[in-house]
């Protein structure tokens, strides 16, 4: 196991350098750079005129380092990683790029880790619900339940919540705090704030994984509990309940184990558009206008970022596998 | 019956609407009704007062008395612009920004944000946004006081205001002015919002010299270039502190170099050093920026009340713009510009409402959609077709034709059914002070005609494809006239728009393409003069202060018509002639004779169809119910945004509807700029 | 004897595939869901037929008219034939909302295989025959109409086709090429294994959205909607199919070592034959309820790319764009019926899902 591990490592470390240069070019594909983000700004926000936003751009041109060539840019920059760990600079916000996702990290992983365990969990549990009440009632509520779901995108969903709440509730939404909350030191009336804001994006963000969940689960399930060995338990004299949870159920949540190394990248950059729609302050909104506005070495440290959570999930979910299941041997 | 009774309440109703400016049932009126000493004078009172919690400091003995903390003349308010009166202390001011903060150091170019931001902690040497108040629009004293014009008109010498202190207790004085001249905007490796080249008049560099501490004058190349007071406004000429950066500068401190100049106050270190009514006390990034009152600003109201009135001012950062018309209506927002007509309606219906906490008021026309023609035959041409195409939009005809296959009414219409938009035909929004309509020359909707013209032109359908064609002897001979319209997708009405003209188009014949890119790619290939036809946003009623973009003053402007690479380009005459004018604008003193010089340029515009113009929009305001003293016909953007135009240090909130306070154990004193890096 | 014997026995017993549709036929769910989906297929092969209004021809006086009730009541109260009442618009000031009253004095009756715009079938000949229509001067606007003016039925109908052949094809592809290489993967394990999982996770690290922001800037305007339609397709499927791969590939791995692959493998099947048709049948019940998973998921990330303004061009249209047109506030609070290409989606979904678990359920060879 160790050698595939060592394996699994060696293999990984070109294939990030190749995805980091490749992303590299991708992102500076588009027309113009950052400078051209600036200029609009310029003109919408300080009410300069064209002429004099253009010029303005331009002196800011050398400052960023967007006049060298583009091979230079990226050696200087993969550079900086390996040997400082410096991530780069970003021009939006004026700061390194490392202070700009680290602010942002801790409330994606506690967001993007609630909507995922809520997510499994819920979503388990309504699937063996519905596995061993198969094509009652039940089972087809929470079968419309899941497709309504999968079928609404969730941006959308956030919207029309974010609207009935705001006109129709008077709530406020958007963000995590109510604006006398924000700055505040920490309290039981922040928490129940914090609570307050909180289940928006868990409920839109976790209603599709939600279901997800549910549909795999129960679909598996399923089949699991039409297994022999499932008959042989039965007819061993185990409790109904031993049966389904300690037998078919480990069997069929494994496809679960190997969704979750996807959910690892997700944490990142999940649900980029609602999390811009509800003003979270993750790391999804901050990914998205740095690639809108060429922010270049924030956007390519983001990718980088995706990139090894990426791995790192594939390779837990790999061991996961094999720990749950002793017929799984990867030589 | 009930149809009977409700025309009559909609005749009421629609009248009220069409009285013009407010739709709130306050029907004063302030445009245009005051002159300067009737806005703000500056002189000494007998007696003054300061708010509660900083009088409590006094007694602390942390904070000099308020006598000694005004300036020997501070600037008196008058009540005259005040819509409610001497207004009471307390309160926040609750609203929303959008752009990341860069940091405190505005002079090298830095945003903290915009959306009201920067104007509550940046103070120039003039300011123009109350300017729409003036009988006769002309640049109010700000730190300059007054000015006088030697007799040969090339020499401008001003007073600042004296005695005034920056937010930590140091004096402000003609020092820092010279500091921002010299190692800001002089300087070429600092990217100040406006540099050195802008203050060339006539090939001679204008030179700026202190007489003493309280009296500055300037040097001009050529005589009276009033244009220069432009230049001394908002973001231009904002004053920055010299004790606080001149210890970064490289040429003062061999130590640093230019990258720690610029960013010497970065946005966490707070409370910086500022001369507005507000100083920011607390940032989270990503979060929420929080100001408290600035316990030395220099300005009072008649009763010599030291200003601003507000305690507070809490700026939430979001990431999306439609978050601050949210607020707004879940009552935890104070303000919004209410611009998009698509939303007008759900906005209206909300503060119709009877527990509404807002009120909404439209002022006059604003904001003008138009199209743009690449005009252009040396930038951005790199095939003959290109070259065939420019010249088409060149042909005045060929550009009645598009202007006559609009239908103006329906695309106002769809934008918003009511009279809150109506056609426009270029120029200048109509609620502009620069607007006549005696000048201004319609070719309105009348297909027939546009199909006449191009027909004239020598396009026919010759392949039946319903689409007329290139004629024989140019280098698209028998081919669909296709012409490629670019939108940025982050402008909805844009793109919304193009979808409109888009069909009408094509019933005359011609293959209009629309592509809706990213905003920034659309922005790139403008600049690179690389586009036929592409929809703008005209935000600006005010010619004077962006010349750019309504004739060819400069190489990059107008968009639609630059300058190629070496800077040929070929003008038309009625273009020539604008840029005569605008020239002219640039030098002269007297207020009226330039109205007549951009009366001139809107009757060339239209008449010659220099842009396209379809349709255009009131701007609108909504503000929360526990303000006041806002003004009900206060543009939401004229000269500068509203909150330079009330202007904001005398908003305030009656005290029985004020929110509670966080911040005010955060009132900078002396202790609060100890240790800092640059404090002495 | 024994060849009429081996005849008897032949006769009597169903192939695989009969006994399969037997036990499809008794799923009740699963049949109502192939109807549903054979209807919209249908519908959707027909949009010209089906679509009272071109979709593309907007209408300026009609924006935003709100659906029109289908009547067949009289104001006596009597029943007649179906018909609407014809429209005027007028504007609210007080709500500031354009308002569509009904002119009870103008009765439109539906008509069926009713004349109007004209199209052609398959480029061979034009015809403008449609399923159902109104008299000039009347309109059927079923399910409203969009901010231009243009019928929304009709838009749905022509949207379906796109997201259709996205979600459909999409899947397919992602399941066939997923299950094989997943299959592949896991059965072989060692260094097949490896190879074939750092391919797909080089996939997986592909940036997508850069990617797709890249391409939409560089596409030429003279490219028709139609390619660009076809590489957001390409994209979009590109990726889907690897989680699948990861995920039969965990399911292969336990299996390998089971009885029935030893079996298999004794009676002289190679490799191949094993994998296709012993191995992955045992997961087919996975890989269609992934199937059905995935068809919503491609179509709903066809309406993120719209959202973002990248993706499918007009005047093409798809379920997905229709539905980031909804995501406004004014929809949501004036105009809620541009909502309504949602309820399609959803209903066409829940008719694929069970006609999918009637197929599970019939392949299934335990139940």
């Amino acid at each position: 196991m160790l050698s595939y591990l060592i394996r699994r490592i060696l293999y990984a470390i070109p294939m990030l350098l190749l995805v980091s240069f490749f992303s590299f070019i991708v992102i500076n594909l588009p027309p113009g750079d950052y400078l051209t983000t600036v200029q609009q700004q310029l003109q919408s926000q300080a009410g300069m005129s064209r002429d004099q936003a253009v010029a303005m751009a331009e002196r800011m041109r050398a400052r960023y380092g967007l006049d060298q060539p583009f091979v230079l840019q990226y050696a200087n920059w993969i550079g900086g990683i390996v040997t400082r760990g410096d991530f780069g600079y970003s021009f939006q916000h004026n700061r390194p790029v490392s202070e700009v996702i680290w602010v942002r990290l801790g409330w994606t992983l506690l967001i993007a880790g609630l909507c995922h365990a809520v997510s499994v969990i819920i979503g388990v549990l309504i699937g063996i619900f519905s596995a061993t009440h198969k094509y009652s009632i039940g089972d087809n509520i929470a079968t419309v339940f899941a497709f309504l779901g999968l079928s609404i995108p969730n941006f959308f969903f956030a919207l029309v919540l974010m609207y009935l709440l705001a006109f129709h509730a008077g709530v406020h939404v958007g963000g995590l705090f109510s604006p006398e909350y924000v700055l505040a030191p920490w309290g039981w009336d922040k928490f129940v704030d914090l609570l307050k804001h909180l289940w928006v994006p868990v409920v839109v963000v976790g209603l599709a994984g939600t279901a997800q969940n549910m549909r795999i689960m129960r679909g598996n399930l399923m089949d699991v509990l039409n297994r022999q060995y499932v008959e042989t338990a039965r007819a061993k004299g185990l409790s109904e309940r031993k049966v389904i949870y300690k037998h078919a159920v480990r069997n069929a949540i494994q496809p679960v184990i190997m969704y979750m190394g996807m959910a690892l990248p997700f944490l990142i950059q999940g649900e980029i558009i609602a999390s811009i729609i509800l003003n979270l302050p993750t790391t999804g909104p901050s990914f998205y206008y740095a690639l809108v506005n060429q922010d270049m070495y924030l956007a390519g440290s983001f990718l980088m970022m995706i990139a090894v959570v990426l791995v790192a999930g594939n390779l837990l979910a790999d061991f996961a596998l094999a720990w749950l299941d002793p017929r799984v041997r990867y030589d | 019956m009930r149809m009977w009774k409700s025309a009559v309440v909609a005749v009421v109703l629609g009248a009220l609407l069409f009285s013009g400016a407010a739709m709130a049932e306050d029907e004063r009126v302030f445009f245009g009704q005051f002159t300067k000493d009737q806005i703000w004078t500056y002189e000494a009172l007998p007696s003054y007062n300061e708010a509660p919690e900083l009088a409590a400091l006094v007694d602390e003995g942390v904070l000099p008395p308020v006598e000694e903390r005004l300036p020997a003349y501070p600037r008196v308010v008058k009540t005259n612009i005040m819509a409610d009166g001497i207004g009471e202390y307390g309160g926040v001011w609750r609203d929303t920004f959008a752009v990341p903060n860069e940091g405190w150091n505005w002079a090298a170019g830095l945003t903290q944000g915009w959306f009201g931001i920067n104007q509550m902690i940046q103070e120039a040497l003039i300011m123009t946004g109350p300017m729409w108040l003036l009988e006769t629009p002309d640049p109010l004293p700000n730190l300059a006081t007054d000015w006088e014009w030697s007799d040969d008109g090339r020499t401008l010498t001003m007073n600042l205001v004296q005695g005034a202190k920056w937010s930590d207790g140091e004096p402000f004085d003609a020092d820092d002015v010279m500091f921002t001249w010299e190692r800001f905007i002089l300087d070429p490796n600092v990217p100040s919002w406006a540099d050195a080249s802008a203050w060339v008049y006539d090939d001679v560099m204008t030179e700026l010299e202190k007489v003493d501490d309280y009296t500055i004058r300037f040097h001009f190349g050529t005589p009276y270039p009033v244009a220069a007071f432009y230049n001394m406004g908002y973001s231009d000429f904002s004053v920055a502190p010299k004790h606080v950066y001149e210890p970064f500068h490289p040429e003062v401190n061999e130590e640093m170099d230019y990258d720690e100049f610029i960013n010497a106050t970065p946005a966490h270190d707070v409370p910086p050093v500022v001369l507005g009514p507000w100083v920011p006390v607390q940032y989270e990034a990503g979060q929420q920026l929080a100001m408290v009152r600035n316990p030395y600003y220099w300005q009072v109201d008649e009763e010599g009340n030291q200003l601003p009135y507000l305690n507070e001012v809490w700026f939430t950062e979001a990431s999306d713009g439609e978050a601050r018309t949210m607020n707004m209506v879940a009552n935890t927002g104070d303000r919004d510009n209410i611009e998009n007509p698509a939303v007008f309606g759900i906005v209206n219906r909300a503060a119709q409402e009877p527990d509404a906490h807002f009120d909404i008021s439209f002022g006059p026309f604003g904001i003008g959609y138009q199209m743009f023609m690449n005009l252009s035959v040396n930038l951005g041409v790199e095939t003959d077709a290109d070259l065939a195409k420019r010249e088409l939009f060149r042909d005045f005809r060929f550009r009645e034709a598009i202007s006559r296959a609009i239908d103006r009414d329906a695309a106002a219409d769809i934008a918003f059914p009511g009279p809150l938009t109506q056609a426009w035909y270029g120029g200048y929004p109509t609620g502009s002070a620069f607007h006549d309509d005696d000048l201004v020359t319609r070719y309105p909707f009348e297909p027939e005609r546009a199909e006449e013209l191009l027909a004239e032109l020598g396009f026919e359908d010759t392949t039946g494809s319903g689409f007329v064609n290139w004629p024989e002897d140019t280098p698209l001979a028998g081919e669909d006239l296709i012409i490629e319209m670019i939108v940025g997708e982050d402008a909805a009405a844009n793109v919304e728009l193009a979808e409109i003209i888009q069909p009408m188009l094509r019933r005359v014949g011609i293959d209009l393409r629309v592509r809706v890119m990213a905003g920034t790619v659309v922005s790139s290939r403008i600049d690179a003069g690389n586009f036929e036809f592409t929809m703008n946003r005209l935000d600006t009623a005010v010619p004077t202060t962006h010349l750019g973009n309504f004739g060819p003053i400069f190489d990059t402007s107008p968009a639609f018509h630059q300058a190629g690479p070496g800077g040929e380009r070929e003008l038309m005459p009625f273009e020539e002639r604008i840029r005569e004018l605008m020239q002219k604008s640039r030098v002269e003193p007297d207020a009226e004779v330039q109205m007549d010089i951009f009366h001139e340029v809107l009757e060339l515009s239209t008449e010659n169809l220099y842009t396209i113009g379809v349709y255009e929009v009131r701007r609108g305001l909504g503000l929360n119910k526990r303000i006041r003293n806002v003004q009900p016909d206060v543009p939401s953007y004229m000269y500068n945004w509203t909150i330079n135009s009330i202007p904001v240090q005398i908003v305030y909130v009656p005290q029985d509807l004020q929110h509670e306070t966080r911040f005010q154990h955060l009132i900078p004193t002396a202790e609060f700029y100890e240790n800092r890096l640059w404090h002495q | 004897m024994s060849s009429n014997g081996q005849e008897e026995r032949q006769k009597k017993s169903l192939s695989q595939g009969q006994l399969i549709w037997r036990r499809f036929k008794r799923h009740k769910l699963g049949m109502i869901g192939t109807v549903v989906v054979i209807i919209l297929a249908t519908i959707s092969i027909g949009a010209p037929f089906f679509s009272p209004y071109d979709y593309t021809e907007p209408d300026f006086g009609q924006a935003y008219t709100p659906p029109q009730r289908v009547r067949i009541r009289d104001a006596e109260g009597n029943f007649t034939r179906p018909f609407v009442y014809g429209l005027t618009q007028e504007y609210d000031e007080v709500t500031w909302e354009r308002v569509y009253v009904e002119d009870k004095d103008e009765k439109y009756p539906i008509r069926f295989f009713t004349r109007s715009w004209e199209y052609s079938v398959l480029g061979l000949f034009d015809t403008d025959l449609h399923f159902f229509g109104v008299d000039e001067g009347a309109t059927i606007y079923l399910v409203g109409t969009d901010h231009i003016g243009r019928d929304l039925l009709s838009r749905i109908i022509y949207g379906s086709r796109v997201s259709l052949f996205i979600g459909g094809v999409g899947a397919l592809f992602s399941a066939t090429l997923g299950s094989f290489m997943g299959g592949v993967s896991g059965y072989f394990s060692g260094k097949v294994d490896m190879v074939v999982q750092r391919f797909v996770e080089l996939l997986q690290l592909f940036p997508q959205l850069p990617l797709m922001m890249a391409l939409s800037a560089a596409i030429p305007t003279t490219w028709p909607p139609l390619g660009v339609f076809i590489g957001v397709v390409f994209v979009l499927a590109l990726v889907q199919w690897t989680w699948l791969a990861r995920e039969v590939r965990g399911k292969v791995l336990s299996y390998r070592e089971e009885d029935f692959v030893l079996a298999t493998k004794t009676a002289g099947a190679n490799d191949l034959y094993v994998i296709v048709f012993h191995i992955i049948p045992n997961c087919l019940s996975h890989i269609i309820v992934v199937l059905t998973l995935t068809i919503p998921n491609l179509i709903l990330a066809e309406s993120a790319l719209s959202f973002l303004g990248l993706g499918i061009q007009p005047p093409m249209v798809s379920w997905g764009v229709l539905l980031s047109n909804a995501t406004n506030l004014q929809t949501v609070g004036e105009n809620p019926w541009i909502m309504l290409p949602g309820v399609f989606i959803l209903v066409t979904i829940l008719a694929l899902n069970f006609m999918g678990d009637g197929l599970r359920d019939a392949a299934d060879p335990y139940s």
